[in-house]
């Protein structure tokens, strides 16, 4: 479903991503970690089409980003790190624009819209505008607008910012009956629990680097670590952080007059 | 200096200097290329020097220092206050509150930096209205300035940069006062929009100048009439400063001490009561505006909406709801064609008044050579149509919300031209087709059924305007960043080819119509089909754009 060769992303000298490879099968889930800066939001944008990437190959679902990328979009969901929304409009507003940005027709539309506000608890705020909305009720907004096509692959950078702990619960859920289904998803994020909990398979990337690509379980083997987080920092290589914390203390109290 | 005086005022000289200097750079960041700003700005200027050369020439009339300062403070408050707006919102808008929001800055110190960004904005634009008439004042022919002559432009500079200051004050106060009159919801809107209130204040008076301004610079009939009217303007600010000025060249007569003491009493009030209390609750009143302040729906209705069936692509149906809907929410927007909307009432008062009817003689609207040549009518067709065109696509360009252009990005879409050509459709269908149904009702009243011939030349160089009106480089709508001075340098390119074009088109209707009727009439053809065919071609036109590449 997810085909990556060689893919490398370069900003002048610096290389966000460095050649890096991975597949993807249908019905997967693939949680795909790292830590700031190394280069995931960058390899999900060249994904969807956002960015171009500087050398190598991407196919989703079958489909080539350099020569289909138009059936590589119809196919594929995205929710991106930031809310970045047409305030002016309103949830169905901006549902509606992007089911005609995916060619769908306007009653499918109307009734998708209707069912995914009352599943998501938006029905309150569906007229209303998007300006107005809390960062999670735009978190909301983003994930419906990614489902609204029925995509085939789901890129998703962070989809549980700012979300309640129920919508998050429903969610995780709703990804995995979806892969159960055949979707394929590639979730990005921070939060080690969640993907340890969602993502049978975790791809660790570093420095634009891909540094393991594992189910986790085979991961704790690699490492001698339980936990997913110290395989994290093993793999990741992050030391020194008990005399770094001192050193943080030492300049936040340094600054306090009271100290 | 400036920290001293923000410590005066009761700011933190520290804070308040920071805080200058960090916008100061994010706007020169923002800007990128200095180009742009520098040629808008040496346009407004321009402008400006433009305006304080007719009232230079007032020099002339032989007229009093009271009536020549009155003109001059009476152009500059008008100019200022409506070429100010533009960089009033930065009062308004809370765009980088949040960042500093929880910080220890006090309210009075945020507010002293987001008025002074307005004053060194404008201060340019007041020198330029104000220098010459300053200059011009020298040679006033008075009685009362034969002694003192000498220090006119000074006293008349300063006094025209206070007055200038209290615009910009009034315009605060104003749009402050409203936040406490108004609920939350309407606020923003009615703040924002409000602002013009006060400048079209002024033009009263300048309808004024207008209504008296000479046919012949030597009839001594109109300068008695422009004294006569002069005392009309003991009423407003513009009187007051005018009459502050006679005092301080020894022109010492009851009525000017009393306008100089109303200028200088409100000025005095001016700051220590309204624009003091503006400051303590400024940051109430920016959180107010961070609010959500629109009318709140809480039923779920999904409606398809009006024109649907009318679009056969998704794309461009998509698009042509996204610009619709920010035609009609976004402040800018909104402003823009409010401003156009004040510019029609204008040429309605002038329509309707007789005394200014007779004066300013609008029949070069309604003058016709032959069928379709009015070019009085085709002129102010192109430009109110426009201006409200250019009031809506500009925002469209730029907008605030640019960095949620990345779900056009993302969406398989084959050619970028459609996104584009929705927003055009939104020009077309809420504002070209409204305004040339009004011009057509003006043309039938005028012309009769005659009057379809006299629209059509107008229209079809307002079709071709929205049609090559630049795209922006990505070619999406909503995508570029909002930057002010770049927008208002970016309006002027446009305008100003059409303006051209407009006027040749009226010129080569003009001069075939003076080689005979066959002649011109073959010109009309040519000029209205050419038009239409080449808009209805260009855009019903595939694209070449085969695939979208991200």
């Amino acid at each position: 479903m997810i085909s990556v060769s060689h893919l490398t992303k370069e900003y002048g000298e610096k290389k966000a991503v460095d050649n890096i490879s991975f597949e993807a099968t249908k019905g997967e889930i693939v949680g795909y970690l790292g830590p700031n800066g190394a280069g995931k939001s960058t390899t999900l944008k060249m994904l969807v089409g956002l960015l171009q990437p500087t050398s190598g190959n991407i196919s989703v679902a079958g489909y080539s980003a350099e020569t289909e990328l138009l059936e590589l979009k119809q196919r594929v969901g995205y929710v991106p790190e930031e809310a970045q929304l047409y305030e002016h409009l309103t949830l169905v507003e901006h549902l509606q624009l992007m089911g005609r940005l995916y060619h769908l027709e306007e009653e499918l539309i109307a009734h998708k819209i209707v069912q995914l506000a009352k599943l998501f608890d938006m029905e309150a705020q569906a007229n209303q505008r998007i300006s107005s909305f809390s960062q999670g009720m735009r978190q909301k907004c983003l994930i419906m607008a990614a489902l609204l096509h029925n995509p085939d692959v789901l890129f998703l950078d962070e989809p549980f910012t700012n979300l309640d702990v129920t919508t998050v619960t429903f969610l995780k859920s709703l990804l995995q009956r979806l892969a159960e289904l055949g979707k394929t998803i590639l979730y990005c994020t921070h939060i080690l629990e969640v993907a340890e909990t969602l993502c049978p398979r975790i791809m660790i990337i570093n420095e634009g680097k891909i540094i393991a690509d594992a189910p986790v379980a085979d991961l704790r083997q690699q490492t001698n670590q339980t936990a997913l987080n110290e395989i994290f920092v093993q793999l990741t290589e992050t030391t020194g952080l008990d005399e770094k914390t001192d050193e943080a203390v030492r300049i936040v109290m340094e600054d306090t007059p009271n100290a | 200096m400036l920290e001293k005086i923000a410590g005066l005022l009761g700011a933190s000289p520290t804070q308040y200097t920071h805080l200058l200097q960090t916008e100061k750079i994010v706007e020169k960041r923002a800007l990128k290329g200095k180009l742009a700003f520098n040629l808008s700005l040496i346009i407004n200027c321009f402008f400006c020097f433009f305006v304080s050369i007719v009232v230079t020439v007032m020099v002339f009339l032989r007229i009093d220092v009271f009536t020549y300062t009155l003109i001059g403070i009476t152009m500059s408050m008008t100019v200022v206050g409506l070429w100010t707006i533009p960089y009033f919102d930065i009062l308004l808008s809370p765009t980088h509150y949040p960042v500093i929001a929880h910080t220890p800055v006090s309210s009075r110190t945020y507010f002293l930096v987001k008025l002074t960004k307005v004053i060194t904005h404008t201060v340019l634009l007041i020198i330029c209205s104000n220098l010459l008439p300053a200059i011009g004042g020298i040679w006033l022919r008075g009685e009362e300035v034969s002694k003192v002559k000498y220090i006119f432009p000074i006293v008349y500079l300063s006094i025209a940069f206070i007055s200038s200051f209290f615009t910009i004050g009034v315009m605060t106060t104003f749009a402050g006062y409203l936040t406490k009159l108004y609920s939350k919801k309407s606020l923003r809107h009615i703040a924002q929009t409000a602002q013009f209130a006060f400048p079209v204040f002024f033009p009263t008076i300048w309808i004024m100048v207008h209504y008296i301004f000479p046919t012949s610079l030597t009839d001594s009939v109109i300068i008695d009439k422009l004294k006569i009217i002069s005392k009309w303007s003991y009423i407003l600010p513009t009187g007051w400063f005018a009459g502050t000025v006679s005092v301080f060249l020894g022109h010492l007569e009851w009525q000017n001490l009393i306008l100089a003491a109303l200028a200088v009493a409100s000025t005095i009030f001016l700051i220590l009561i309204p624009l003091r209390s503006i400051a303590r609750s400024y940051s109430e009143y920016l959180s107010y505006l961070l609010e959500a302040v629109s009318k709140q729906k809480s039923e779920l209705r999904v409606k398809t909406p009006l024109f649907a069936k009318m679009f056969r692509t998704h794309i461009k149906r998509a698009a042509l709801y996204l610009t619709s809907a920010y035609l009609f929410r976004d402040k800018r927007i909104q402003v823009g064609l409010f401003a156009m909307l004040g510019t029609i009432a204008m040429f309605v008062i002038f329509f309707l008044h007789p005394e200014l009817y007779r004066w300013w003689n609008p029949k070069w609207i309604s003058n016709s050579y032959i069928f379709g040549l009015s070019p009085g009518f085709s002129i102010v067709f192109c430009y109110i149509t426009i201006g409200f065109v250019d009031s809506f696509i500009l925002p469209i360009r730029y907008s605030e919300h640019w960095k949620a252009s990345w779900m056009l990005n993302i969406a398989p879409i084959p050619t970028k031209q459609d996104l584009w050509r929705g927003a055009q459709s939104t020009a077309l269908l809420y504002i070209v087709t409204p305004c040339t149904l009004l011009m057509l009702c003006f043309a039938i009243i005028l012309w009769k059924f005659e009057g379809i011939f006299y629209i059509l030349p107008g229209l079809t160089i307002v079709l071709n305007y929205v049609l090559f009106y630049p795209r922006p480089p990505s070619g999406l709508p909503l995508s570029q960043e909002f930057i002010l001075k770049r927008m208002v340098f970016s309006t002027l390119t446009p305008f100003l080819g059409t303006v051209l074009t407009v006027g040749t088109i009226v010129g080569i209707q003009y001069l075939t119509y003076k080689l005979g009727f066959w002649i011109y009439f073959g010109c009309y053809c040519f000029i209205v089909l050419g038009g239409l065919i080449s808009f209805i071609y260009f855009f019903t036109r595939k694209p070449v754009e085969a695939n979208l590449n991200a």
